[in-house]
């Protein structure tokens, strides 16, 4: 019997601006029918556009330059994907013998059509069948993929659904067809912990109900655990190692793979050290010790410390007009000199909101905040707010949309001195080149435009941004939150040694209360706008006060044993 | 994707000056509308040419040389009142393009600031939004024809009832983008890094308009050329002595049931639709040059 998928030797390119970048750089892959073949790999790494390729559906700047693909189920003569041209060719392959589910559910779905309508389209464009027929067959795969009473979901629109139902309506439309294999884009990772679970189990009783085969894409080797006959390891447009899924977590070959089994373990808690040499591998940064990189805990957060920022009985809501919601209720909360502060909550508690009302974006409705003791709310004089420009500063949790796309890396890192500071321009760029040197890119990146960096340099460069005007107070929202979890440490980890060397306090906004641990001398905890604990790290994981901080220290700490897990068995084969 | 082997460039409009020159075809209509211009504004320099509004008559009769055909001494031949087609052709092209590049430029520029304030201060929407709804509300038409009764007809009469309506439209395109953009992350950093509502404007705004304003000034010039050839048909526009492409397409379309004086039109259409063309070309090739993240 052969492969249901044979990739050979495939090459693929996309044209910028006139020249060749490739995405693909000779992917040998097999995928066995039946089987559940995880892909793995950072971003960037040419995973989505090997997915595009087998539905040819890449960007048309795109093309395959050499190699191919062949599709064979054993029923008709096998199909060579790459020989396809036109449209109409691969309307025969798109839904009908392989689908795909896409990593955003809520792109994934047309906003303005009831999720019935949009699953039955499928079904109309393809299959014979009508009218009734139609919607008993939606039920039927909407029940498949675990959404109850469907027929009342059937009548709803997309946002009625929530995030993971969606998902669920995704995988039930890519399945409509009845296609043999499905290609699953990430699908998991806009979800939180548990539903991602769920999703995962639906993913698996389909695949052995209908014996389809499923190539799942991800950068998080710990959540492909669990569905994961066989593990490929992208790198660099390349597949690196293949084997068992048990195989690869344990005792995987590859240095890289070692590292992303690492790393994907480290982000969920686990006390792990990333060498420097695994580092310098995805992305140059020579310049961080050793000690840096570890979970080290040595600071001690000494009491009568200078309060750097107090918020006093901060109330924030939004639409004042019509009464007005508010977001953070009462809120008192110190900052003190050169500490690293957490401040953990889920999404709606009302982080962001804080990281704004400081930064004076958003105005306050109650209370006082107060900067290094004179009060930064409310109106300002000029002159205070001259003296202020600067002093506070944002890194943002978006890569994408929190860098200007239309201005080179120069300007957007050297913005905070241009508008302030009266420094000459040769000054300036100078400044600016050392920064960029110093967040581990190159001092001629400021002649690039965004657009030319990934994720994690481009988070690199709103921290150059954030620090050239040596701010007092840095204030990171998720900053690492859209990126890869190897990244992920990279980009915390130079955050901090940045913010120590320059004996600044700064305020770490996060979701993920394992991260806060490793990072923060001191957390806060937020729920529903409203402080409900704030207590050093280590004594808040030892004793936590609240019933919430208790639920959230014990997840995060079945989290941090799980990877342990993993760790505990790649450990020794990483030592080879 | 990354770098490495890149040219070194300095700043954004220098990527799209150099992306724009790329672009063979915008280059080339480029280089057409220049010579175009070059030639209409020095044609009347150039030896040899004739008066655009003097009447010729034959010296042997005494009679106009009403609609005489192209020849060694006429060019294009005459008008039906014995005036010189080829000088007027030139003298209408400049007429037009004058009113064409006036009035998109005073276009672009009113719409593109008031566009801006009336996007970036929230304060501003409502009395913004109140006087584009009042002025929006009359038709276009309406107040050239008002404007051309009042005043008296001529070139500034056209480009000030022109400008009056064309900068609106220009204004709502970019008071929608301003208001899309404005609370991007990227702006909200520039603001907390101190920078001025000047600076973002010009530095985190403007650059992201280049591409519909481009395009809005590429459409207004042709569209100023037909507004100014409507009114001039219909009678109101500029006074009968001063030649403008309008008054020669009126002209023409009259004699055109006439087969063998159809030449008469041909030119000064050609002439506008050259003008249509290339600046659509140009337009969207630097709309398209000034999207760095386009994929060529």
């Amino acid at each position: 019997m052969n492969s249901i998928l044979t990739i050979k030797n495939l090459e693929y390119a996309f044209t910028v601006r006139r020249r060749q970048v490739y995405a693909l750089q000779g992917v040998d892959l097999k995928v066995e029918r039946g089987e559940c073949l995880v892909l793995a790999g950072e971003s960037g790494a040419g995973k989505s556009v090997l997915a595009g390729c087998l539905l040819g559906i890449n960007a048309e700047n795109g093309k395959v330059t050499g190699g191919t693909i062949l599709y064979d189920d054993g029923t008709e003569p096998a199909i060579e994907l790459t020989a396809l041209n036109t449209q109409r060719d691969w309307l025969r392959i798109r839904g009908r013998k392989i689908a795909m589910v896409t990593q955003d559910p809520m792109t994934g779905l047309d906003p303005l059509r009831t999720v019935g309508y949009q699953i039955g389209e499928a079904l109309k464009l393809h299959s014979e069948l009508r009218g009734r027929a139609i919607k008993k067959r939606v039920c039927e795969l909407l029940e498949e993929v675990g959404i109850t009473e469907p027929e009342k979901r059937f009548r709803q629109y997309p946002h009625e659904f929530s995030g993971g139902m969606r998902q669920r309506a995704v995988i039930a439309m890519a399945l409509a067809c009845s296609p043999k294999v499905l290609v699953c884009d990430e699908p998991t990772t806009s979800l939180d912990t548990v539903i991602q679970t769920q999703i995962l189990k639906v993913l698996i009783q389909l695949k052995e109900k209908y014996g389809l085969t499923i190539l799942f894409i991800t950068h998080d080797l710990q959540a492909a655990r669990s569905i994961a006959d066989r593990v490929a390891v992208m790198h660099e447009g390349r597949i690196i190692e293949t084997g068992a899924c048990r195989e690869i977590l344990e005792h995987p070959k590859e240095p890289f793979t070692a590292y992303l089994v690492q790393s994907a373990a480290a982000v969920r808690g686990a006390s792990v050290t990333v060498s420097e040499e695994e580092t310098k591998r995805t992305e140059n940064i020579s310049n961080i010790p050793e000690g840096a990189l570890r979970s080290e805990k040595t600071f001690q957060g000494e009491t009568g410390k200078a309060k750097i920022l107090e918020l006093d009985h901060v109330t924030v809501s939004y639409g004042r007009s019509r009464g007005g919601v508010p977001v953070i209720k009462d809120l008192s909360l110190d900052l003190y000199e050169q500490e690293i502060t957490g401040l953990v909550g889920e999404s709606g508690a009302g982080k962001t909101t804080i990281a704004r009302a400081i930064c004076r974006v958003l105005p306050i409705d109650a209370g006082e905040i107060r900067y290094r003791g004179s009060r930064i709310s409310g109106k300002l004089s000029r002159k205070t707010e001259k003296e202020l420009a600067g002093e506070i500063q944002l890194v943002f949790q978006d890569p994408m949309s929190s860098l200007n796309e239309r201005a080179t890396v120069g300007y957007i890192v050297a913005e905070g001195l241009y508008a302030g500071r009266k420094l000459p321009r040769r000054e300036i760029e100078k400044r600016a080149e050392r920064i960029l040197a110093e967040t581990g890119l190159q001092p001629q990146d400021t002649a690039g435009f965004p657009y030319e960096f990934s994720g994690g340099e481009r988070q690199r460069i709103g921290i150059a941004r954030a620090l050239i005007t040596e701010p007092g107070l840095l204030i990171a929202d998720e900053p690492v939150s859209s990126l890869d979890a190897p990244i992920r440490i990279q980009v915390l980890d130079l955050m901090k040694k940045m913010v120590r060397e320059r004996r600044m306090s700064c305020l770490l906004i996060t979701h993920d209360l394992a991260a806060a641990r490793r990072y923060c001398d001191r957390i806060a905890v937020l729920r529903n706008g409203e402080l409900v604990e704030a207590a050093p790290a280590e004594e808040l994981f030892r004793k936590p006060r609240h019933p919430y901080t208790r639920s959230l220290v014990e997840a995060a700490a079945d989290q941090a044993n799980q990877a342990e897990q993993t760790q505990a068995s790649a450990e020794p084969s990483c030592s080879e | 994707m990354r770098k490495s082997n890149l040219p070194e460039k300095k700043s954004y409009w220098g990527m799209i000056l150099k992306e724009f020159l790329t672009n063979r075809s915008a280059v080339f209509f480029l280089c057409v509308m220049t010579a175009l211009v070059l030639f209409v504004f020095l044609q009347p320099y150039l030896p040899g040419q004739r008066s655009p509004v003097m009447i010729y008559n034959d010296p042997a009769t005494g009679i106009q040389f009403r609609n005489r055909t192209p020849d060694a001494e006429f060019w294009l031949g005459t008008n039906s009142i014995g005036q010189d087609l080829w000088a007027r052709t030139w003298a209408g092209a400049r007429t037009s393009l004058l009113i064409g590049f006036v009035t998109a430029g005073i276009e672009i520029l009113l719409g593109t600031a008031a566009g801006l304030i009336w996007g970036y201060w929230k304060r501003f929407d409502l009395v913004f939004t109140e006087i584009h709804n009042l002025f929006s509300n009359v038709p276009r038409t309406l107040v050239l024809i008002l404007l051309s009764y009042i005043r008296k007809p001529g070139a500034g009469t056209i480009i000030l009832a022109l400008s009056l309506t064309g900068w609106l439209g220009t204004a709502r395109l970019v008071r929608n983008m301003v208001v899309i953009l404005r609370d991007r992350e990227y702006n909200i950093a520039s603001r907390v890094l101190g920078s001025s509502a000047a600076r973002i404007m010009v530095r985190n705004l403007l650059p992201y308009l280049t591409g519909i304003c481009a395009m809005r000034a590429a459409f207004a010039i042709p569209a100023a050329i037909g507004n100014e050839v409507f009114v001039t048909y219909i009678g109101i526009g500029l006074p009968a002595d001063m030649p403008s492409l309008g008054n020669l397409i009126q002209a023409g379309r009259l004699v055109m049931s006439e087969p063998a004086l159809r030449y008469q039109l041909l030119l000064p259409v050609g002439i506008v639709s050259l003008i249509t063309v290339s600046m659509y070309v140009i337009g969207n090739a630097f709309a398209d040059a000034s999207d760095p993240r386009r994929s060529v």
